[in-house]
């Protein structure tokens, strides 16, 4: 399983926040799932993914080789969703995209018309009156219609509808069927990846806290409900987040295994979900500081 | 080389209705200022640039250049280029004014082509110091900049006379078409193309190495 993005000891800093020692690695054929709070970094390591953001020290490798600006065929195979609009705001839906599709050898007229339709882009509707979510789809219509192996979409889910937002997410599915296509994700709304992720990235505070198969979160964490009568100073020491109410506490632990050992009898041990860990994480790192 | 022509269409695209605006600008100034036509070919060209470069830093626009296919020296080779296609439309419109002027006898006067090729030879030189200060300066600076250039045009036609007084040979050249020398035009032209290619080199290093 080869990775189609690597990072290799990634440091960028920007006054008070910085990106410290970031090393990871995106598996082809799979969905990742780029998680974690506001200005966790996420958007950073992907305009830094593209190209866009200069890492100070590290490498980025794409497709296995270096991200040099002199590869454009590295970026062909990228397709690339902003949480904001890139696009020329002045022009039509059909003149932007006379604008980008000779850029691709691999472009499809017949997808993008495909996905125009079934997206309801208005052809001659200027992009600035494009909704967020309209502005999101001509994105995803022109990522899907070169031929994209990797799609790169950062927070692509905010300001849609529910529908669309489902419609999405099965849409990604069916595009992954393909095993030579990968995407990275990111978001920091978890019940999305929660259906479509196969892998987890969390980043907080510009570090990267996991890296796993989303599989893997459940047999590694557990979350702990329970009376304040369990908590002392050796038992708050294996939670990595604790939330206290007058009733009792929840509490994320990152050792299933020692966590059942202490907890299974007294306590309540659930499998958290990917906002319960996120969550918990952050909270638990807020602590610390 | 071939992304920089889509570069280039891309800008022209962005502009296109910009460019109908030149109609009026060609009708209102060579209705009230025809005797000095030929500076009329500096501003449309200048600001076709300076148009598209805003455009490009005004709404993340830049974000989406670099996610194109396309090497960053190719983003900035565009814009240089795209300077030819500029002078070559202004040329053209004060050309085009010059004859319906001659036609419905507003002028009896020669085209005075000398002149204009040296006013539209401004505009590379220009742009040669607008480029390097518009990707130095980004978004932030880039209403700043367009101020200081507009004036920049404003002062054209005193520059071109300030220019003509300190070289004889070159108003020579533009009245009479002789030269005495070629070793001054030679040296002209030189420096020329280096202040260009030093424009050029600088926006480059300034943009390849920039967080966009």
């Amino acid at each position: 399983m080869s990775d189609c993005i690597r990072l290799e000891h990634v440091h960028k800093s920007y006054g008070t926040f910085a990106l410290q020692d970031i090393s990871l690695g995106i598996k082809e054929g799979y969905i990742t799932g780029l998680i974690g709070p506001n200005g966790a970094g996420k958007t950073t390591l992907i305009q830094m993914i593209m190209g866009m953001v200069r890492p100070d020290r590290g490498d980025v490798q794409l497709f296995g080789g270096q991200n040099k600006e002199q590869v454009p065929a590295v970026k062909e195979r990228i397709g690339y969703v902003s949480d904001e609009n890139i696009y020329y705001e002045q022009l039509t839906v059909k003149q932007m995209k006379k604008v980008i599709a000779p850029f691709y050898s691999r472009w499809n007229e017949d997808t993008y018309v495909k996905y125009q339709e079934l997206f309801r882009l208005s052809p001659g509707k200027k992009i600035r009156d494009l909704s967020k979510g309209m502005k999101i789809k001509f994105s995803l219509a022109i990522a899907l219609s070169h031929s994209a192996d990797l799609l790169i979409m950062d927070e692509p889910t905010s300001g849609l509808d529910p529908v669309f937002r489902r419609e999405l997410l099965d849409l990604l599915t069916e595009h992954i069927q393909d095993e030579k296509k990968s995407i990275l994700f990111s978001t920091h709304n978890t019940t999305d990846l929660d259906r479509i992720a196969d892998y987890i990235v969390f980043v907080n505070d510009g570090r990267i806290v996991f890296d796993e198969m989303k599989e893997a979160l459940a047999e590694k964490y557990l979350l702990v409900k329970g009376g304040k009568e369990l908590l002392d100073r050796d038992t708050r020491r294996l939670f990595l987040g604790i939330r206290e109410s007058a009733h009792g506490f929840e509490g994320l632990m990152g050792n299933r295994a020692e966590g059942e050992r202490y907890f299974k009898d007294t306590a309540i041990c659930e499998t958290p979900t990917l906002e319960e860990i996120m969550y918990f994480s952050v909270k638990g790192s807020e602590l610390r500081v | 080389m071939y992304n920089s022509f889509h570069l280039i269409r891309k800008d022209l695209i962005i502009v296109q209705k910009f460019i109908l605006l030149l109609i009026p600008y060609y009708m209102v100034m060579g209705f009230t200022n025809f005797d000095n036509y030929t500076v009329f070919a500096l501003l449309p060209a200048m600001l076709l640039l300076i148009n598209t470069c805003t455009m490009d830093v005004q709404q993340n626009n830049q974000k989406f250049l670099v996610s194109l296919p396309v090497p960053r020296q190719q983003i900035v080779l565009a814009k240089y280029l795209a300077m030819l296609p500029y002078s070559v439309l202004s040329f053209a419109c004060t050309v085009l004014l010059y004859f319906i002027a001659f036609s419905v006898g507003r002028t009896t006067e020669p085209l005075a082509w000398r002149e204009l090729l040296l006013c539209i030879a401004g505009f590379p030189l220009l742009a040669s110091f607008y480029l390097p200060l518009h990707y130095w300066l980004g978004r932030k600076g880039t209403q700043v900049v367009n101020m200081v250039f507009i004036m920049l045009i404003m002062l054209n036609f005193a520059a071109i006379k300030q220019l003509m007084e300190w070289f004889p040979g070159l108003a020579e050249w533009v009245s009479s078409g002789k030269a005495d020398s070629l070793l001054l035009p030679v040296i002209a032209v030189l420096g020329y193309v280096l202040i260009l290619f030093c424009s050029y080199l600088i926006s480059l290093r300034v943009f390849t190495a920039k967080d966009i």
